[in-house]
């Protein structure tokens, strides 16, 4: 077997990465591969994948996203006996030798719709489950796998000679590559094929993102089917806080009563893309009241601003024990995200400086700068 | 125990602090997380060359000649070579935050203030 060393590992080999990656990219992020997408390329991708394992071809049916195909083989299971038949036919037309693969496709994308006019009419009257989703060969990241393994046979490897068994990754890569499957739900009989999103939105980090609504775009055959993944700066956001954001219903109190944090900031965000720039600081009918700027001793510099409610509150007490006295936060940005925290404090503090060294854990004393060697 | 100023540094919300001695009391224990993202999944744990220590709910941790690292990782990311791994491991949400070699450390959570009420709590998320 060949073996090859880091030494061998040329300039010129390492060059041809960008242009690997590039290709398992292809399509993922602009919505390419959702719109190439056809049910013919699918099938034969699921088919080579099921009779490889020694089954018999499946009757592929697809759903628009993920969440669409769970629910539908929930659905199927459910009302069994309504698809039955036409499942029974298609099954068997394809177990046939040179059978009619554009009439398997018709029947299959019928089926597809009479399931689809199934679950809006009965909507989701089963329990929902989770079934898994992944088979390396026939999803999103088939492509990591198979683009890695393409660049060690064609690039690293390319100067020895391959064994025909290698073949069958590159069969597997193919069929992946224009199947446009983004991931399936499988049973023996049957596989339902979710589509790649329309669009999906990052940060310049390439973290997931979007302050404007969903960062992954799904299509979805019924409102019920819909999958709208939020991400901030590549954090999971709860889906209220668009809503809210986006129609106009979104408080302060919403803001104030929410005890996590990265929530907050997600709200910040949201807010802030939404409405633009200092729209927090009107949700919150706050102003900034002290800012200033840290060289920290790594180098890197941190802006922190002292934000106060121009309103004040007879139930806050501050720590001079005073009462009647505006709410206060401190703006803080990760610097390994960029995310802005918009931290609660106290309104007793003027100087942003002192109430970020209140702000670090108890017992730290107020002596010791506020100057970090390390911040992430 | 005092706070020495020469080597503070955060990841995250979890904070460090060099201080001069272990307090007394520490009891050593094993290396876990000292942080839990409460629905995100992701923690925050020390690896490399150190030592974790306990007292009364707090960490402390001892680095040895080859430094360690502070890192955010998710859960599911975690294996039996985890935490002796003394570089960066793949991020959850944070990069990670190099530990000097022979060095002692206070570990704290950033604080927050509860609105209407006089409470200062350790930041959630």
């Amino acid at each position: 077997m060949a073996t090859k060393r880091l030494e061998d590992f040329t300039p010129e080999m390492e060059a041809q990465i960008p242009v690997y990656f590039n290709q398992a990219l292809e399509g993922v992020f602009d919505g390419g591969r959702y719109k190439s997408f056809n049910w013919e390329d699918a099938a034969k991708c699921a088919w080579f994948n099921y009779e490889f394992c020694e089954f018999k071809k499946p009757v592929v049916l697809v759903g628009a996203n993920p969440k669409e195909t769970q629910l539908m083989l929930s659905h199927m299971i459910q009302h069994f006996e309504d698809y039955e038949k036409d499942l029974t036919t298609i099954y068997e037309m394809q177990q046939k030798e040179n059978f009619d693969v554009a009439e398997v496709g018709r029947l299959s994308n019928q089926l597809t719709a009479k399931v689809i006019a199934g679950l809006e009419k009965y909507g989701i009257d089963f329990k929902k489950e989770y079934r898994s989703d992944y088979l390396f060969t026939m999803n999103v990241y088939s492509d990591s796998y198979l683009t890695w393994y393409a660049y060690c046979k064609d690039v690293v490897f390319a100067d020895v000679e391959h064994s025909p068994e290698v073949q069958i990754l590159d069969k597997f890569r193919d069929l992946q590559r224009k199947s446009g499957i983004y991931s399936a739900v499988f049973s023996e009989a049957l596989c339902i094929v979710s589509k790649y999103p329309k669009r999906i939105h990052r940060n310049d980090n390439n973290d997931l993102h979007c302050t404007t609504g969903v960062a992954v775009e799904f299509d979805a055959a019924l409102q019920i089917t819909e999958f709208k993944p939020y991400f901030i700066n590549g954090r999971a956001m709860e889906s209220w806080i668009f809503e809210k954001t986006l129609n106009g219903t979104i408080t302060k109190e919403d803001f104030m009563k929410e005890e996590d944090e990265d929530l907050r900031a997600g709200i910040y965000e949201v807010v802030e893309g939404v409405r633009g720039e200092g729209a927090m600081l009107e949700l919150l009918g706050a102003k900034v009241v002290d800012e200033q700027q840290i060289i920290h001793r790594d180098g890197s510099i941190e802006t922190l601003q002292l934000y106060k409610t121009t309103e004040t509150f007879e139930e806050e007490e501050d720590l001079a024990g005073n009462t009647n006295v505006p709410l206060a936060w401190i703006k803080m940005v990760c610097p390994s995200t960029g995310t802005n925290y918009l931290i609660p404090s106290d309104s007793s503090f003027t100087d942003v400086v002192e109430a970020a060294k209140y702000h670090r854990p108890e017992g730290i004393p107020m002596d010791i700068d506020y100057k970090w060697d390390f911040r992430n | 125990m005092q706070f020495t100023n020469k080597h503070n540094g955060h990841v995250g919300d979890v904070q460090y602090f060099s201080i001069d001695q272990l307090p007394k009391g520490a009891k050593k224990v094993e290396n876990q997380p000292v942080a839990f993202g409460e629905k995100s999944g992701h923690i925050h744990i020390n690896t490399g060359d150190c030592q974790l220590y306990e007292l009364d709910g707090k960490f402390f941790l001892v680095t040895g000649n080859d430094g360690a690292y502070s890192q955010h990782i998710h859960q599911s990311q975690m294996t039996a070579e985890t935490y002796t791994t003394n570089a960066p491991l793949t991020k959850a949400d944070h990069n990670a935050g190099r530990l000097e070699p022979n060095t002692v450390y206070s570990i704290g959570i950033h604080k927050r203030k509860k609105h209407f009420s006089k409470v200062w709590e350790k930041v959630k998320d």
